[in-house]
C-alpha cells in the first residue's frame, strides 16, 4: 500500500468505527466493543506494516495534500512520516488494543457501553491525528479534539458528582495551557512564516530574533503544561482518575499526557536555551512534587496519577538538557507499557473487590493486603511493572531512564558551570523517591493481611482472560525478552560525548536506598500513614505553624481591606452596570430592533407587489426594461 | 454530448415503460438512465470538440455543468418514490421522461456553440417545466402557477428571441465566439458601432433573467414554487437555475466579454437590487415553500455577483455554488415533502415551519439533514455553503464589486435569520410529529447529501480542484 492510503486508513479507521458504533446505538452495545477491538486490530496490523516497510534511520516522508485553495494560497493538510511517528502509531494503538481488550470485561455491565468505546475511538482518533501531523494548525485541531474526548471519558459516569467536576476542571486546565499553545503557534507562524513541521526542522535560526524565539518557545511548551499534567497545571490529573481505570491506562498515563512531550520532540528545533532552561526547571519541579505527592496517598489509582506526573516531569527534563528528543521519546515509550500495565492491574484489583459484592472504596490501599496469594497474575504483573517503574535492571524503564540521566550528566558536564549538576542529582533524587513509593504500594496491596473485615478474602479470585491477557502483555512488554526487542526495534541509540564516572552507581543507589527506606517504613510503621508522615511534624513546625500564622494575618488584611475596597468596587460596579445596561436598552439594542423595524417596513413594501397578479407582474418587468435600457443608453 | 442523445431516446423509451403495470420499474429505470448519461458525460472529460456543424460545443466546462445539472436530476429523482400510486392524478412515465427531455433542454444550454441551440435548449427545458409545474391538475394553485409560468415564460422567450435577432442583424452571426470576436474587433474602433447590438445584448441579458430569477423579474417566482408539487419545485431550483446561469456566463464570458464596460454596471445594481429584495421579502414568510423561493431568488443574487466580476476564477465559483446550493436545496425539499404529508392542514399539506416544530425529537436523521441543509443555504462554515460564498466574494472582491459584496454580506446575515426557523422550529420548539417511514433510497439519498454537503464544506478542495 503506499504510505498516502495507510496513514489515511490509520487514521480514518477509529473515526470510522467510533461513527458506526454511535449510529448503532444503545440496541448493540454488546457488538460495540468487538467492533471496536477489529478496528483496532486492524489498525495496529497497518501501523506494524507501515513501520516495517518505512522506518527507516533518516527516512523522513511528507504527505501532502491540497485542503483548500485561497486565491494563489493553498492549505495544505499533510502528514509527517518519520522514526517518531512510526513508533508513536504503534504505541498508541498496541495500548488502545490492550485497554479495549480489558475494558470488554471491565465495563461488561454498563448500559452505555456504546457510548464508551465511541469515546475511545474518538480518542485514539485525535490522538493519532497529532502523531501524523506535519502543520502546527492542524495538530492544534487535534489536541483540541483530543481534550474533548478525554472530558467526555472522565465525565463517562456523568450522572455522579465528582466525575462530572474532574472532567470540567482536566477540559478547563487544559484549556489555560491551549490558549498559550495557540499563541505559541500564532507567534511561530509569524516568526517563522511557515506551520510545517519538517519546513521548522530545517529552519535557519540564526536570522530570528531570539527573544521573540524563546517566548515562541515557551509558548509552545504551555500547550505541553496543559496536556502533559506539567507544574503549576498538574493538578487535573489526579481527579481525572474519576474516569474509568482502563481510560486511565489508556490516556491518562499512555497516551494523551505524551501528546506534550511528543509535541515538544517534534518542536525542538524551536527550543533556545533560555527556553530551555525555563522548561527543565518546571520539569524538575513537577517531577519532584509528582514523586513527594505519590508517598503520601492511599487510593490506589492517585498514588499512580501522581507517579505519572512525575515521570512526564522527568521526560520534559530530558527534552530540555537534550540536543534532540530521543531521551524523552524512549522513556515515553517504555513508560507507556508499564504505566498502562500499572493501571489496568490496578483496575483489575478494584475490579476483583467489586465482584465480592460489598460496597466499600475498593480503590483505597489501606483496604487491601495480602492480596498476592488471591490474585498472583496480577502480583506479578502489578511487580515487573512497578520494577520497570522504579528503573530495576532487566526492565525496560531501567535502560531508559538510565539514558535520561546520562544525558543530564552530559549537559552539567557541558555547562562548564555549577549550578547545572542540579538537574541530574535532582533526577537521582525522583528516582529514589519513585522507588520509595512504589515498594510501599506493592507491600500496601499484596503483602501482610487483609485488612478489609466487611469482606471474605476467600471470594476474591481472577480468572478473566480479557482482564489478565493484556496485563500480561503489557508485562511483558516492560521486562528484558519482549522488552528489549521492543526497545531494540523502537528506539534508537542515543549518542551522549560525556558522562559522569559514577553515574551508574549512583543511580543503583538511589534505588536502593528507596527500597530499603520503603521496606522499612512499612515494617516500622505498616500502613499508617500518619506515622508514616513523620517529616510532617518537622514540616509542621517550620513550614506549617509559621504559615498558618501568615494566613492569619492575611485573612485579617483580607477582612479589613480587600474586603471593604472590594465591597466599594462592588457597589460602583453596580452603579456602573446600571449605566451600561442603560446604553444597551436604548443603544445597543435600539440597533437591532430598529434595523429590524426597517426591514420589516421594507419587506411589508416589497410584499405589497408580490400581490399574486399576473397583469402586475407584467407591467413591474416592463418597468425594469425600460429602466434598463434608459440606464444602458445613459 | 452524447448524452443529449441517449437522454432523448431513454425519455421515449420511459414512455413505453409506461404501458408496462409494473410501476415500480420505473424509478429504478430513470435512475439508471441517468447514470448511464452521467457516466456519457464523464467519457468527453479533456475533449473538445465542435458538433453539427458548430451547433454545439463540449468542453471541460460543459462536461462539469452537465455533471452537476445530472447530479440534481438524479437526486431528485430518488426522491420522487415513483409519483405515488394514485391511478387518476398521476402519470410516473410520463413525469420521468418529462424530466429526462428538460435535462436534455438544460443540457443543452450548457454546450449552445449557436444561439439558435441555446433558444431551442431553453425552450425544450421551459415547455418541460410549464408541464410539470401544472402537473398536480385537480389542484387550483398548480394551474395557476402553471399558467403563470407560462405567460412569464412566453414574455421572456419573445424578449430573448428579439435579442437574439438583433444581435444578429448587428454582427452578422450566431456563433458566441463570432460575436465575440465582432464585439471585439468592434471595440478596437475597426468596426462601427451600432445601438442595435446594445439593445441586443440588453434583450439577451433579459431574457436570461428572467430564467434565473433575478430581480426585477423574479415576480413569478414565488408562486410558481409554491403552486407546482413540491418535487418539481426541487427540480426547477436546482436543474433550471443551474442552466440559465452557465448559459449567462459563457455569453457574458465569450460574446459580450469586450462590452464589458457597458453592461457590468447594469449587473452591478441588478445584483444588489435581487440580493435586498429576495432577503428581506423571505424574512416575512410563513411557507417553508415560499421561503425557499425566495432563498432562491437571493442564490441568484448571489451567482450574478461572480458572473458581474467576470474573473478567471468564475466558472468555478458558479460550479462549486450550484453544486453546494442544488444538494442542499434537494435535502431541504425531500424533508419537507416527508413532514409537509405527514401533517395536514385542511386536507392539504402543511408547508408552513409550523409543520416542522418538534421534528427532532423522533426523527432525529430528518432533523439533522435539514439543519445541515439550511446551515450550507445560510453560509455558515464547515458546509459546502460556506465555500461557495466564500469563493463567491473574493471573486467579487478581486473585481472590488463593493457594493456588491457589502449588501452581500449584510444579506447574508439576513438569511441566517429565515434559515434558522426550520431549525429552531425542528429542534427547540414542542410539537407532535410521530416517526416518519422512511424508504430505503430516500433514506440513503438524505443521508448522502447530508455528507456531502459536510465533506465539501471540510475540504473544498475535492470538487473545487476539479472545476
Amino acid at each position: 500500500m503506499s504510505p498516502e492510503i495507510t496513514s489515511w486508513s490509520i487514521l480514518l479507521t477509529p473515526l470510522l468505527v467510533s461513527l458506526i458504533i454511535f449510529s448503532l446505538g444503545r440496541k448493540h452495545n454488546a457488538l460495540s466493543g468487538w467492533l471496536s477491538i477489529a478496528g483496532a486490530f486492524v489498525n495496529l496490523g497497518l501501523s506494524i506494516l507501515f513501520f516495517v516497510n518505512y522506518n527507516t534511520d533518516l527516512q523522513r516522508i511528507t504527505l501532502n495534500f491540497n485542503w483548500f485553495t485561497l486565491g494563489k494560497d493553498s492549505y495544505i493538510f499533510s502528514f509527517l512520516i518519520d522514526h517518531y511517528t512510526l513508533t508513536m502509531l504503534f504505541v498508541v494503538n498496541v495500548v488502545a488494543l490492550l485497554v479495549q481488550l480489558f475494558s470488554l470485561e471491565y465495563m461488561h455491565h454498563d448500559r452505555d457501553l456504546f457510548r464508551y468505546f465511541a469515546y475511545l475511538n474518538l480518542f485514539v482518533f485525535s490522538m493519532l491525528g497529532i502523531v501524523l501531523t506535519d502543520s502546527l494548525f492542524v495538530m492544534y485541531a487535534f489536541w483540541e479534539l483530543v481534550g474533548l474526548s478525554s472530558y467526555l471519558l472522565i465525565g463517562f459516569w456523568y450522572e455522579s458528582h465528582a466525575p462530572n467536576q474532574a472532567a470540567k476542571k482536566a477540559f478547563l486546565m487544559n484549556r489555560i495551557g491551549d490558549a498559550g499553545f495557540l499563541l505559541g503557534i500564532f507567534l511561530a507562524f509569524y516568526l517563522l512564516k511557515t506551520n510545517s513541521l519538517t519546513a521548522i526542522s530545517h529552519l535557519d535560526f540564526t536570522q530570528i530574533n531570539p527573544t521573540l524565539l524563546t517566548a515562541t518557545g515557551l509558548l509552545l511548551f504551555c500547550g505541553c503544561i496543559g496536556k502533559s499534567a506539567q507544574f503549576p497545571l498538574h493538578t487535573w490529573l489526579p481527579d481525572a482518575m474519576e474516569g474509568p481505570t482502563p481510560v486511565s491506562a489508556l490516556i491518562h498515563a499512555a497516551t494523551m499526557v505524551a501528546a506534550g512531550i511528543f509535541m515538544l520532540v517534534r518542536i525542538h528545533p524551536v527550543l533556545t536555551v533560555d527556553a530551555k532552561i525555563v522548561i527543565a526547571v518546571i520539569g524538575t519541579i513537577t517531577m519532584l512534587m509528582g514523586a513527594f505527592y505519590a508517598i503520601f496517598q492511599t487510593d490506589i489509582k492517585k498514588t499512580l496519577a501522581y507517579s505519572t506526573v512525575s515521570q512526564l516531569g522527568l521526560m520534559v527534563v530530558a527534552i530540555a538538557l537534550s540536543i534532540n528528543g530521543e531521551a524523552a521519546f524512549g522513556h515515553l515509550f517504555s513508560h507507556a507499557f508499564f504505566k498502562a500495565g500499572l493501571f489496568l492491574c490496578a483496575g483489575a484489583i478494584i475490579h476483583a473487590l467489586h465482584q465480592t459484592g460489598e460496597v466499600f472504596d475498593a480503590q483505597d490501599m489501606r483496604l487491601m493486603g495480602g492480596l498476592a496469594k488471591k490474585t498472583p497474575i496480577i502480583f506479578v504483573c502489578f511487580t515487573i511493572c512497578s520494577a520497570a517503574l522504579m528503573g530495576l535492571p532487566f526492565t525496560t524503564g531501567a535502560e531508559t531512564k538510565f539514558s535520561i540521566l546520562k544525558v543530564a550528566f552530559d549537559f552539567a558536564l557541558q555547562q562548564h558551570s555549577q549550578w547545572t549538576w542540579v538537574f541530574p542529582f535532582a533526577i537521582i533524587l525522583g528516582i529514589s523517591m519513585t522507588a520509595f513509593y512504589s515498594i510501599r504500594q506493592i507491600l500496601f496491596i499484596f503483602v501482610g493481611n487483609f485488612r478489609n473485615e466487611k469482606v471474605n478474602i476467600s471470594t476474591i479470585q481472577e480468572r478473566n482472560i480479557f482482564l489478565n491477557l493484556p496485563i500480561i502483555l503489557l508485562a511483558l512488554a516492560s521486562i528484558i525478552g519482549l522488552g528489549t526487542i521492543l526497545t531494540k526495534v523502537f528506539l534508537v541509540e542515543i549518542p551522549v560525548v560525556s558522562t559522569w564516572k559514577y553515574d551508574a552507581i549512583s543511580e543503583y543507589f538511589a534505588i536502593g536506598l528507596g527500597l530499603l527506606t520503603g521496606w522499612l517504613t512499612y515494617q516500622q510503621f505498616g500502613i499508617k500513614m500518619p506515622h508514616i508522615n513523620t517529616m510532617d511534624s518537622f514540616y509542621d513546625s517550620i513550614f506549617v505553624k509559621s504559615t498558618l500564622s501568615f494566613a492569619h494575618f492575611l485573612h485579617t488584611f483580607d477582612s479589613k481591606i480587600v474586603d471593604n475596597s472590594v465591597n466599594y468596587l462592588a457597589k460602583l460596579q453596580v452603579v456602573f452596570a446600571q449605566i451600561i445596561a442603560w446604553f444597551d436598552r436604548s443603544f445597543i439594542d435600539g440597533i437591532p430592533n430598529g434595523s429590524a423595524a426597517i426591514v420589516g417596513s421594507v419587506g411589508r413594501v416589497t410584499q405589497h407587489f408580490q400581490n399574486g397578479k399576473v397583469q402586475w407582474y407584467f407591467v413591474a418587468a416592463f418597468l425594469g426594461i425600460l429602466s434598463m435600457i434608459i440606464f444602458m443608453a445613459f | 454530448m452524447n448524452s443529449i442523445i441517449a437522454l432523448s431516446l431513454f425519455g421515449i423509451a420511459n414512455l413505453f415503460l409506461g404501458f408496462l403495470n409494473n410501476r415500480k420499474i420505473l424509478m429504478p429505470a430513470t435512475l439508471a438512465f441517468i447514470l448511464f448519461a452521467l457516466g456519457l458525460n464523464l467519457a468527453d472529460w479533456n475533449t473538445e470538440v465542435l458538433w453539427f456543424n458548430n451547433m454545439l460545443r463540449t468542453n471541460n466546462l460543459s462536461v462539469n455543468f452537465t455533471t452537476v445539472i445530472l447530479v440534481a436530476t438524479l437526486l431528485v429523482v430518488a426522491i420522487s418514490r415513483g409519483f405515488g400510486d394514485d391511478e387518476e392524478h398521476s402519470h410516473p412515465a410520463e413525469y420521468y421522461a418529462i424530466m429526462l427531455f428538460s435535462v436534455v433542454g438544460a443540457i443543452m444550454m450548457v454546450t449552445f456553440e449557436n444561439l439558435l441551440m441555446l433558444f431551442i435548449g431553453l425552450e425544450i427545458l421551459s415547455v418541460s417545466m410549464y408541464v410539470l409545474t401544472g402537473s398536480d391538475k385537480r389542484n387550483l394553485r398548480s394551474n395557476e402557477a402553471a399558467l403563470k409560468y407560462f405567460l412569464m415564460g412566453a414574455f421572456a422567450t419573445g424578449i430573448l428571441l428579439f435579442g437574439v435577432a438583433l444581435v444578429y442583424g448587428a454582427t452578422g452571426s450566431f456563433s458566441i465566439y463570432g460575436i465575440g470576436n465582432f464585439v471585439t474587433e468592434n471595440r478596437m474602433g475597426q468596426s462601427e458601432i451600432t445601438p442595435m447590438l446594445y439593445v441586443g445584448i440588453l434583450l439577451i441579458i433579459i431574457g436570461l433573467l428572467f430564467k434565473v430569477s433575478a430581480a426585477p423579474f423574479h415576480f413569478w417566482t414565488p408562486d410558481v414554487y409554491e403552486g407546482a408539487p413540491t418535487i418539481f419545485t426541487a427540480f426547477m431550483s436546482t436543474v433550471v437555475k443551474t442552466a440559465g446561469f452557465a448559459a449567462l456566463y459563457r455569453l457574458l464570458s465569450v460574446s459580450f466579454v469586450g462590452e464589458y464596460g457597458k453592461w457590468v454596471y447594469l449587473l452591478y445594481f441588478l445584483c444588489a437590487a435581487t440580493l435586498i429584495i429576495a432577503n428581506i421579502t423571505a424574512v416575512y414568510q410563513q411557507s417553508f415553500k415560499r421561503m425557499m423561493a425566495f432563498s432562491s431568488i437571493s442564490h441568484a443574487g448571489y451567482l450574478l455577483m461572480t458572473v458581474t466580476s467576470n474573473q478567471a476564477t468564475t466558472q468555478s465559483s458558479i460550479l462549486f455554488y450550484s453544486l453546494a446550493y442544488s444538494i442542499a436545496t434537494v435535502t431541504a425539499f425531500a424533508v419537507m415533502i416527508l413532514v409537509s404529508e405527514n401533517k395536514t392542514s385542511n386536507g392539504k399539506p402543511d408547508e408552513s415551519f409550523d409543520a416542522f416544530k418538534g421534528l427532532a425529537k423522533n426523527n432525529p436523521l430528518l432533523a439533522f439533514a435539514l439543519a445541515v441543509s439550511m446551515l450550507s443555504l445560510a453560509g455558515i462554515p464547515l458546509t459546502a455553503g460556506f465555500w461557495g460564498k466564500f469563493f463567491i466574494f473574493s471573486d467579487a472582491f478581486k473585481r472590488g464589486l463593493i457594493l456588491d459584496l457589502i449588501v452581500a454580506v449584510l444579506m447574508s446575515a439576513v438569511g441566517v435569520y429565515y434559515y434558522f426557523k426550520p431549525i429552531i422550529a425542528s429542534y427547540m420548539k414542542e410539537g407532535n410529529i410521530q416517526e416518519i417511514t422512511i424508504k430505503p433510497i430516500y433514506k440513503l439519498t438524505l443521508i448522502i447529501t447530508t455528507i456531502l454537503t459536510i465533506l465539501l464544506g471540510l475540504m473544498p478542495d475535492l470538487v473545487k480542484s476539479i472545476f
